[in-house]
C-alpha cells in the first residue's frame, strides 16, 4: 500500500513539508498534495508553472526516504536559469521544520547533502528529504510553452519529473515595485562573525552580500547604523570633530568606503534586482549624533546637528549619490533609558513634538543641498490616526506603521501619501512553524490592496542566530557560516516574499497598461473576494491597533485573511491573463 | 581577564572618586527622583519619563565625565523593590541590563544608598572596569539614588565610554 504513494513529488513553497511525519502526515492535508495539489500531477510526474520574463519560479522537490540516498538531481533548463536548495529544518518546539535555504549546484549532491546535513542542526526521525527548485525566466524570454525535465537519481534508480512551463506574454520590471523591507540593527557580521574577527574589506563584502540577498529577492535591506544608547556602530559614520561652533566632519571616508557600494549601486552588480542604488539609507544621526545630548535643547545644540546635517547634504551631493533615500530616524524609547522619549512606536503625543523638531531642522539643515534626498523617517503606531494630520506630517518623508495600527486607519495612510510621505506597514516575518506560508504571501498583496507604498518586515537577520532560532517572527535570513558560506542565507518564507513581490509586479504592470486600478480590482473583487481599498483594510475592528506587538498575521475574518492558497494562485493566474489581453 | 597594574588601578580609582564626588554635588536629587512618572514601572509600553527632570539629570551626568580626562562612564540608579536597584538614567554601556534595569544591589552600591562612597570591580565582556558608586541627594538631603561612575581598567582595549565620537 505504502509504495503505491509517490517516492518522489513537488509542492508549491507556500506548503509546509514535515521532514519527520509519515507521508501521511507529511503536510496539513495529509497525503493528498503528494499524489496531487495545484501544481503538482502525480499521475504524470509533472509540475505545471506559469511566469513571465524577469520572474523567478520555485517549488518544492521532495524525495521520501524509501527512494534511497539522494544521489544527483540534474535539470534540463531549455535555456532558462535553474538554482537548487536543499531545505534545513530548524527546532520549533518538539517539532522541526524546514526554513533554511542552502545552496547546492545541480548534479551529483549525495556528498553535498551529507556535508550540510552533518552541520545542521540536528532531529531524528527524518522521512524525507526536501530541496527548493527555483526557475529563472530571463528578461527578453518568448511567449509560450517549454518542457523542461529533473533527473532525480535516488536509490540507484532514475526519476524523471517533467516541467511544465508557460511563459507569459510580458516581462516584469527589474525594481521592486512595492518596498520589502527588512529592518536590522548593529551589524551584519553579528549574526555569525563577530566584527574583530574579519577584517575591513570581507566586513564590508560581507555586509553587502546580505542587501545583494535581499535585492535579489526584491526586497530591501536595512541597518541601523547606532544603538540606544546614540553608540555609532562600527565604522557607519563620518569622523566628527569640535564643538559648539566648530562641530563638523572631519572625515567622510568611514561612511564613504562602507556604503559607497551600496550608494553608487556596484554592491549589486550581477543581481537580478538591477545594479541601481540603494533605495533607503539610514543616518546615524540619532539624539547624540551629531549634536552631543549634552546640550540638549540649548541653541548649541541644534547648531552642530544643523550644521553637520548641511554638511552631510553637501557631500551627498558631491558624490552624486541622488538615487537613495537617506533617513534621519530616531530609534529611542523611554524603556532604554538613554532618551526621555518613545521615537519608536510612538504612543503619546508628547513624545510626538520631538520627532516634530528634529525632522523640520534636519529638512532646514538639508535645505543646501536639495538634490541629496534627506528625509525624515517616523515610526508612528498607536497615534498614527492622528498623528497623520499633525501640521508638520508634511515634514515626514516615510511613515513606518504596526500592521495592526495601519489597518485601521485607511484615512491616514491616505492623507500622508497626499503630502508627499511613504507609508509602509510593519511586522513580523510569520512563524516558521504556521500551517502554511500564506502569510508570508499576502504582505505585497495587502500593499497593494491599502495602496501602501511598502511593508517592513522586523526584522531580516533576528538576535538569535542559529543558537536561538525562536518562532521566526524576528527574522528571516541565516548566517552561511555554519555551512562554510560566507554569506547570509535565505528562509523559505523570504521566497514566499520573493513570490508576493512578484504577484505585486502584476498587479502595477496590469494597472500600468489599463491606466487604472480597475482592472485589477475586478479580478481580486472576482478571486480574493477583495475589490477596493476598503475591502483590504480593517476600518473599525479595533482589536490590533498597537505598537510593540510584532504582528506576523491577523486575526480578521476579512476575504483576503481567509482565502486558501488556490485562491491566490488563481488570482495570480487571472491577473496574467488580464495583462496579455491589455 | 589581564592582570592590571596596582598603579593602574589606584589612579584610575582616585579619578573616578573626584568625578564620583563632584557627581553628587551636583545631580540634582529632586529631578532625579521625579524622572519616571511612575516610579512602579521600570519598562514596557507604559514606562513614561517626565522631559525636562530627565533631559536635566542626563546633562549633569554627560557634563561630568567631561570632569577628568581618560575613559569616564556614568549611570545612576534607584531603589527598585526588594534589595533590587533600577537603572534611570544611563549614558554609557554597563555591563547590567536597562531593559529592564532593575538588579540586585552589589554591596557598592548598598554603601552609597546608605549614604557612603564605596568602590567595586566588574567586567563587561570579560574587560575589567571599576567603578564608584556614590549617593544623590535631595533637597532635604535624603539619599534617593546612586551614581555609579566606571572606567575600563585596560582602557587601551576597551572603553565603557563609546560615545566618544
Amino acid at each position: 500500500m505504502a509504495n503505491r504513494k509517490p517516492a518522489i513529488w513537488c509542492a508549491d513553497l507556500v506548503v509546509p513539508v514535515s521532514p519527520t511525519e509519515p507521508q501521511a502526515q507529511a503536510t496539513a492535508e495529509g497525503d493528498g498534495p503528494a499524489a496531487a495539489n495545484e501544481i503538482w500531477d502525480g499521475a504524470a510526474a509533472t509540475v505545471r508553472l506559469a511566469g513571465a520574463a524577469n520572474e523567478v519560479l520555485a517549488f518544492q522537490l521532495v524525495v521520501e526516504k524509501r527512494a534511497g540516498r539522494v544521489e544527483s538531481i540534474d535539470l534540463d533548463a531549455a535555456g532558462l536559469v535553474g538554482g537548487l536548495f536543499l531545505n534545513v529544518p530548524v527546532a520549533q518546539g518538539e517539532r522541526v521544520c524546514d526554513d533554511v535555504l542552502v545552496p547546492l549546484a545541480f548534479g551529483p549532491v549525495d556528498d553535498a547533502v551529507a556535508a550540510i546535513t552533518r552541520k545542521a542542526p540536528r532531529f531524528t526521525g527524518r522521512g524525507r528529504w526536501t530541496f527548493t527548485v527555483e526557475l529563472y525566466i530571463p528578461p527578453g524570454t518568448p511567449a509560450g510553452g517549454r518542457d523542461l525535465a529533473l533527473t532525480v537519481r535516488a536509490g540507484g534508480a532514475a526519476h524523471r519529473v517533467n516541467v511544465a512551463l508557460k511563459v507569459y506574454a510580458f516581462e516584469l520590471p527589474a525594481a521592486a515595485t512595492c518596498t520589502a523591507d527588512l529592518n536590522n540593527y548593529s551589524v551584519v557580521p553579528g549574526a555569525g562573525v563577530e566584527e574583530q574577527d574579519l577584517d575591513y574589506a570581507a566586513s564590508i563584502k560581507l555586509t553587502e552580500a546580505y542587501f545583494r540577498l535581499a535585492r535579489d529577492h526584491r526586497a530591501l535591506f536595512h541597518l541601523l547604523p547606532y544603538s540606544q544608547a546614540g553608540r555609532i556602530t562600527g565604522r557607519y559614520a563620518p569622523l566628527l570633530a569640535g564643538r559648539g561652533r566648530d562641530r563638523r566632519v572631519v572625515d567622510f571616508e568611514p561612511f564613504d568606503t562602507f556604503w559607497g557600494g551600496l550608494l553608487d549601486g556596484s554592491a549589486f552588480a550581477g543581481s537580478r534586482g538591477g545594479e541601481h542604488p540603494i533605495e533607503y539609507l539610514y543616518l546615524p544621526v540619532n539624539g547624540n549624533w551629531p549634536a552631543t545630548f549634552e546640550k540638549y535643547p540649548s541653541p548649541g545644540y541644534w547648531h552642530e546637528y544643523r550644521q553637520v546635517i548641511s554638511q552631510i547634504a553637501r557631500h551627498l551631493s558631491e558624490r552624486g549619490w541622488r538615487g537613495t533615500k537617506f533617513e534621519v530616524f530616531f530609534n529611542h524609547k523611554a524603556r532604554w533609558k538613554f532618551f526621555p522619549w518613545d521615537m519608536d512606536e510612538i504612543r503619546f503625543d508628547r513624545d510626538n513634538y520631538a520627532t516634530a523638531d528634529y525632522g523640520r531642522a534636519a529638512l532646514e539643515a538639508a535645505a543646501v543641498a536639495p538634490d541629496a534626498q534627506i528625509i525624515n523617517r517616523i515610526d508612528s503606531s498607536w497615534i498614527f490616526d492622528r498623528t497623520a494630520f499633525e501640521p508638520w506630517a508634511k515634514d515626514i518623508g516615510l511613515w513606518v506603521v504596526n500592521r495592526g495600527s495601519h489597518s485601521e486607519a485607511p484615512d491616514a495612510s491616505a492623507h500622508v501619501r497626499k503630502l508627499g510621505g511613504a507609508v509602509w506597514f510593519y511586522g513580523g516575518a510569520g512563524p516558521i512553524a504556521a500551517a502554511d506560508r500564506l502569510d508570508n504571501l499576502r504582505w505585497s498583496w495587502i500593499a497593494w490592496g491599502r495602496e501602501a507604498d511598502g511593508f517592513c518586515w522586523w526584522n531580516g537577520i533576528g538576535f538569535g542566530s542559529w543558537e536561538k532560532v525562536g518562532p521566526g517572527t524576528g527574522h528571516c535570513i541565516y548566517p552561511g557560516q555554519r555551512f562554510g558560506i560566507d554569506g547570509p542565507l535565505p528562509s523559505i518564507r523570504l521566497k514566499v516574499l520573493h513570490r508576493g513581490q512578484q504577484d505585486h509586479a502584476y498587479l502595477t504592470v496590469l494597472t500600468q497598461r489599463t491606466g487604472s486600478r480597475a482592472s485589477a480590482d475586478a479580478i481580486l473583487g472576482q478571486t480574493i473576494g477583495a475589490s477596493g481599498r476598503e475591502d483590504w483594510y480593517q476600518r473599525g475592528e479595533g482589536v490590533e491597533a498597537g505598537g510593540a506587538d510584532i504582528l506576523a498575521g491577523s486575526s480578521t475574518g476579512k476575504a483576503w485573511n481567509t482565502a486558501g492558497r488556490e485562491v491566490w494562485a488563481n488570482a495570480r493566474a487571472r491577473l496574467a491573463e488580464a495583462i496579455e489581453k491589455a | 581577564m589581564a592582570r592590571i597594574k596596582a598603579s593602574v588601578r589606584k589612579a584610575t580609582e582616585a579619578r573616578l572618586r573626584r568625578v564620583a564626588h563632584a557627581a553628587t554635588v551636583f545631580i540634582d536629587g529632586d529631578d532625579f527622583v521625579a524622572v519616571p512618572v511612575d516610579p512602579k514601572l521600570n519598562t514596557g509600553d507604559d514606562y513614561q519619563v517626565n522631559h525636562e527632570p530627565f533631559i536635566r539629570v542626563k546633562r549633569t551626568l554627560m557634563k561630568l565625565k567631561r570632569l577628568e580626562a581618560g575613559d569616564v562612564g556614568v549611570t545612576t540608579w534607584r531603589p527598585f523593590g526588594p534589595g533590587q536597584a533600577e537603572q534611570v538614567v544611563p549614558v554609557d554601556i554597563h555591563p547590567l541590563a536597562v531593559r529592564p534595569g532593575n538588579h540586585p544591589i552589589p554591596p557598592a552600591m548598598a554603601e552609597a544608598f546608605a549614604g557612603r562612597t564605596a568602590v567595586h570591580e566588574q567586567a563587561y565582556q570579560g574587560h575589567p572596569m571599576l567603578s564608584v558608586c556614590a549617593p544623590i541627594r535631595n533637597s532635604m538631603e535624603e539619599v534617593v539614588g546612586v551614581v555609579e561612575v566606571s572606567a575600563s581598567l585596560e582602557p587601551e582595549r576597551f572603553k565603557v565610554d563609546q560615545l566618544d565620537y
